[in-house]
């Protein structure tokens, strides 16, 4: 695997983040001195961008011990704090005594169940660590991670740029002997989307036989949708009846296709009457594709598709709309992709492990509260528990006390998950 | 580490004076406790304006030092269905009275959760042991609960209460807590709440966990309601047909304040009632409203909705 026979040994041969690693290497000096402000760093950022390989440089350059774990080990509760007393000493056969760096990959991706508890227990060892920590996640903004960006600096690591990309990937094809072809380096770079692993990994695989042909770079998906959703966007405004073959071609869910239709749809259509209509199709399309999740029919996913296509294209009537595009269309939103979709997720997905695990614990403590305050479970979960989530939020010490002063028990002091 | 109590319990009032607002109930009441005599009584009323503090306070008042032991509280929506009324509160009206108190008493709170069936038995527990027991029965409708019970009760109801009313209440809490608190956040924390003090004091409590002074600014953040201010400007643009600046105020509110789809919704109906529109203009508003809080219940993306929303009033003649 070249991903790890390339892995960057050492922090300074880390490609594009070099805010990101001099922050890094500041935290680990105050380590070294022993006046560390923050005992954990989080290191965030979309994957194949080197947060995992340089909490490993890291480590290599202060000359710490390494102990990593991450979403392939059980992280159940039990195994963590395991982790954590064996992580509370700093004595090392290897070297005698000496700091232990421990990392701790994807922690956005704690499972509801098989992990449960997991996250307190993480902010737990981070609050009693006498070692260095440093955690790794996708999304910043996990409710999983609330409590946790308090306890934790936080360091992004953004996309490296395409050209930063193919200097990389030119650089491995002289050490493995491969003639390089910049343009072909440059379109796999161009399509990783800043996914620095994903590249290399499409490199490799070209690669096989020994050399990198300009055809063979064609093959695989293309794993950068964004040029081609420009096409298909344009083709969905011109009122293409190609639009719907395309954009069921996309290698992109419908829901997606619909975010980066909305965010661009009133650039095309400027006449308040045709653009109500042009978001009566959207609103209509959304609507399908949440009856998909709740009857669990997948038969709505093609009607909110053609909404999409067809259903836009007839507002331009019969005729080719003689559309040129004069601007650039729009990314859908970071929040868009954030607040929203982790929505309809739930909705589809994590509601169910909660309502078995978390959700139990939460109507559990309400009960406990209403009895307490003269309320029935069901007043003191829709009336108090928001209110309390915020106080857990702010204060968890206050959070603390008020569940204490309702009889909750030490066990139960759970971390509610975030409403 | 110390236990601290929600401050709904721990300013719940302990005195009929000290309960905010409902002063014609409050002279029944006392007279109730000055004669230690009561009849059954029904409490009537929107959340958090006095219902749950009265029964105890009349219980604790009346029944003297053993009150705990004369005093069932029930939870209609816990413990509802015949089974309960059968089994606790027949046992419990049929044992005796504990100590000096002239009866027990019997707290049934949320009636109007209980069924039909239950309210039938309950009636005839009601008659069985008036020699020894009372009832309070609190609901939000009285309408809701059949009429031999209507009829058998003393019917109370309680008003939503008036600003200067959970100004006061809240002025209490924070004298005592030290609080630091901005007038304008008396205000939203009457806006938001609508005269119900529990809610009042929740979201009190939930300013305090910031730390520091609290603002109207928090307490919207913490309610999950937008600035009025803000709503009234996001339907005045759409109003106007400018739908670029309202889709950007509309993305503010959305994401800057976290406010959901829905709340929005309900929120921009709120402010619609109070705003100068044209009639004819209203009615179709209030059409759109209740259309698209219908789609935010069935669809998911809140963004594409509210777009939506604002789309169709800006094209309205």
């Amino acid at each position: 695997m070249w991903t790890e026979d390339h892995r960057p040994r050492r922090l300074s041969d880390i490609v594009g983040q070099d805010a990101a690693v001099s922050q890094m290497r500041g935290w680990a000096k105050s380590w070294g001195r022993g006046n560390a402000k923050r005992k954990a760093l989080l290191l965030y950022g979309p994957a194949g961008t080197g947060k995992t390989t340089a909490a490993l440089a890291l480590g290599e350059e202060m000359g710490w011990d390494v102990v990593e774990v991450n979403a392939s080990d059980n992280r159940s509760r039990t195994s963590l704090e395991e982790l954590s007393r064996s992580v509370g000493t700093r004595y090392s056969l290897l070297s005698g005594v000496c700091l232990k760096l421990i990392i701790l990959d994807e922690v956005d991706g704690l499972s509801g169940t098989q992990d449960r508890g997991g996250a307190r227990v993480i902010n737990k060892m981070i609050r009693v660590a006498i070692n260095p920590v440093i955690l790794t996640c996708n999304d910043y903004y996990s409710r999983k991670l609330r409590n946790t960006r308090r306890l934790a600096k936080g360091i992004e690591f953004k996309r490296p740029g395409t050209r930063e990309i193919q200097s990389v990937l030119s650089d491995i094809c002289r050490k493995e002997g491969i003639p390089v072809d910049l343009l072909a380096l440059r379109t796999i770079a161009e399509r990783s989307d800043g996914d620095l692993r994903s590249a290399i990994n499409d490199l490799e695989a070209l690669t096989v036989d020994g050399k990198l042909s300009r055809e063979s770079i064609r093959t695989p998906a293309s794993r950068k949708s964004e040029t081609y959703i420009y096409r298909v966007l344009d083709l969905i405004f011109r009122g293409d009846p190609d639009a719907l073959r395309e954009a069921r071609d996309l290698d992109m869910t419908p829901d997606e296709l619909l975010r980066w239709i909305a965010e661009n749809v009133h650039f095309r259509f400027r006449d308040p009457r045709e653009r109500a209509n042009a978001y009566e199709m959207l609103s209509m399309a959304d609507i399908y594709l949440s009856w998909v999740g709740r009857e669990m029919h997948w038969g709505f996913w093609g009607y909110a598709t053609e909404m999409m296509t067809r259903g836009l294209g007839s507002l331009m009537g019969n005729r080719l709309s003689p559309f040129r595009r004069n601007y650039r269309y729009k990314y859908p939103s970071t929040y868009l992709r954030h607040r929203v979709m982790t929505r309809s997720i739930e909705r589809a997905g994590d509601e169910e492990t909660r309502s078995r695990g978390e959700l139990g614990d939460e109507l559990e403590v309400a009960r406990l509260i209403g009895k307490r305050c003269h309320m029935s479970a069901n007043s003191a979960y829709k009336e108090f528990l928001p209110y309390l989530r915020i106080i857990q939020e702010n204060d968890p010490e206050m959070a603390e006390a008020l569940l204490r002063s309702t009889g909750v028990s030490e066990d139960e002091l759970c971390e509610l998950p975030y409403g | 580490m110390d236990s601290e109590l929600p401050w709904i319990e721990k300013y719940r009032p302990h005195e009929l004076a000290e309960v905010a607002g409902q002063e014609g109930i409050m002279r029944i009441l006392s007279s109730f406790v000055n004669q230690k005599r009561m009849s059954h009584l029904i409490f009537a009323g929107p959340a958090g304006v006095g219902k749950t503090t009265c029964a105890l306070i009349l219980a604790r008042k009346i029944l003297g030092e053993d009150w705990d032991s004369n005093f069932l509280e029930l939870n209609a929506s816990d413990e509802r269905g015949i089974d309960v009324v059968r089994t606790k509160i027949k046992s419990f009206c049929r044992s005796m009275v504990l100590g000096d108190a002239p009866f027990r008493i019997v707290f049934l709170d949320e009636v109007d959760n209980t069924t039909k069936d239950s309210q039938h038995a309950l009636r005839r527990e009601m008659e069985k042991y008036t020699s020894t027991s009372r009832f309070i029965l609190s609901c939000n409708y009285s309408s809701k609960l059949i009429s031999p019970i209507q009829s058998r009760c003393v019917v109370l109801r309680f008003a939503p209460l008036k600003r200067e009313e959970v100004m006061a209440g809240l002025r209490r809490i924070v004298e005592d807590e030290g609080l630091d608190v901005d007038d304008s956040a008396y205000d939203a924390i009457y806006y938001v709440s609508q005269g119900d003090m529990r809610q009042a004091t929740n979201i009190l409590q939930a300013a305090h966990s910031f730390g520091g002074r609290i603002t109207n600014e928090m307490i919207y953040k913490i309610s999950g309601e937008a600035n009025p201010g803000d709503i009234r400007r996001l339907l005045a643009l759409s109003l106007q047909g400018n739908f670029d600046t309202a889709r950007e105020n509309l993305r503010n509110i959305i994401f800057d304040q976290g406010l959901s789809g829905l709340d929005l919704v309900t929120q921009m109906h709120r402010e619609a009632s109070n705003m100068e529109i044209d009639r004819r203009k209203l009615a179709r508003l209030l059409r759109l409203l209740a259309d698209y809080e219908f789609r935010l219940v069935e669809g998911s993306n809140d963004v594409i909705q509210c777009e939506s929303l604002i789309a169709e009033i800006c094209a309205q003649e």
